[in-house]
């Protein structure tokens, strides 16, 4: 299931990208899940640990995806810590609900992020309510943010 | 709450052209206000925007990277950005995600007496600083990607704005929360 807590949250990770350059391992990026996400946000093709190819920037390396799909490899990836996931745009929505699909994830939103129309079970951590549609996440969340 | 004094509306301080290229890709937009948000989907430009404005910073000429502008186009690098601020006057200034700083009170408050324009890419609300919602933007990608085109370009455009670009009908103007 998906928790966010909305608006500052000293504990999570803001900058995603930083962080990112500085921990992230080069066997993340040819992992199945992290090569769809790079396909579909960036649209780009993974095709070693180190080269993904950008239809717009050519040859790039990990350090030059998208903030997003940073944010989305780090949720991923380091389950140990709570992300900034407002630096996602509404492009990685689907991914953030598709990796709370099969475990407990939590991230911190600071703007209202679409999540579609649903149904989902998204978890409101500043409320403890849970909410399964667009329209109630924004009655929930519009006050917050 | 804005600072005492803050007036509600930014500031017309004229439109700013702004053309913005290296070998891969080229930014042109017009600046109608002291301050722009940027925000939109992952994967649209907006790091890639920042980064070839701080390679020009770093570098000028022999970065690679050509600006035109009829004011000089940096960012913000030191964590003391304060001190750093104070020192920039008449230019545009990029501030990238990932700088917590723009959220506070104490951006807010040395904006007020700025003569710089400043381009925020973010998509949380900002509610210490005094934008409205025609200046509130997403970059498009135009032009085609470079495995469909012999030129190898494509062409972000910042959008609701006038470019020399034919294709904007691709523009999307994004929502002012």
């Amino acid at each position: 299931m998906l928790s966010i807590y909305y608006g500052e949250m000293p504990e999570a990770i803001y900058d995603t990208a930083t962080y990112f350059r500085n921990v992230y391992r080069p066997s993340w990026i040819t992992s199945p899940l992290v090569r769809e996400m790079i396909e579909d946000v960036d649209r780009s093709r993974v095709i070693s640990e180190s080269v993904i190819d950008s239809p717009w920037l050519g040859p790039i390396t990990p350090l030059q995806l998208s903030h997003g799909v940073k944010t989305l490899i780090l949720i991923d990836r380091d389950r140990k810590h709570i992300f900034n996931a407002s630096t996602c745009g509404d492009n990685c929505a689907k991914w953030i609900l598709k990796m709370a699909e099969k475990r407990k994830v939590v991230i911190n939103l600071r703007h209202l992020m679409d999540f579609g129309r649903g149904p989902f079970t998204i978890y409101v951590m500043n409320s403890g309510k849970r909410v399964h549609s667009s329209l109630e996440l924004l009655n929930e969340a519009g006050r917050l943010v | 709450m804005r600072p005492e004094g803050w007036c509600e509306t930014t500031e017309v301080k004229g439109i700013q052209k702004v053309h913005i290229e290296n070998a891969r890709a080229s930014f042109d937009f017009q600046l109608h206000r002291n301050i722009t948000v940027v925000r939109g989907k992952s994967a649209s430009g907006k790091t890639t925007l920042c980064e070839m404005v701080a390679d020009h910073v770093r570098r000028a000429e022999q970065s690679g990277i050509r600006i035109t502008s009829s004011h000089p186009c940096t960012t913000l690098f030191s964590p003391d950005w304060e001190s750093e601020l104070e020192r920039i006057q008449d230019s545009i200034i990029f501030i990238d995600e990932g700088a917590k700083y723009i959220c506070s009170e104490a951006f807010a408050r040395a904006l007020q007496h700025s003569s710089n324009y400043f381009v925020l890419f973010t998509r949380e609300n900002l509610y210490e600083l005094p934008y409205g919602a025609t200046e509130i933007y997403e970059i498009a990608m135009v032009g085609r990607s470079r495995k469909s085109t012999t030129s190898g370009l494509c062409i972000p455009l910042m959008s609701g704005i006038s470019c020399k670009v034919t294709e904007v009908s691709q523009v999307r103007r994004s929502m002012c929360c």
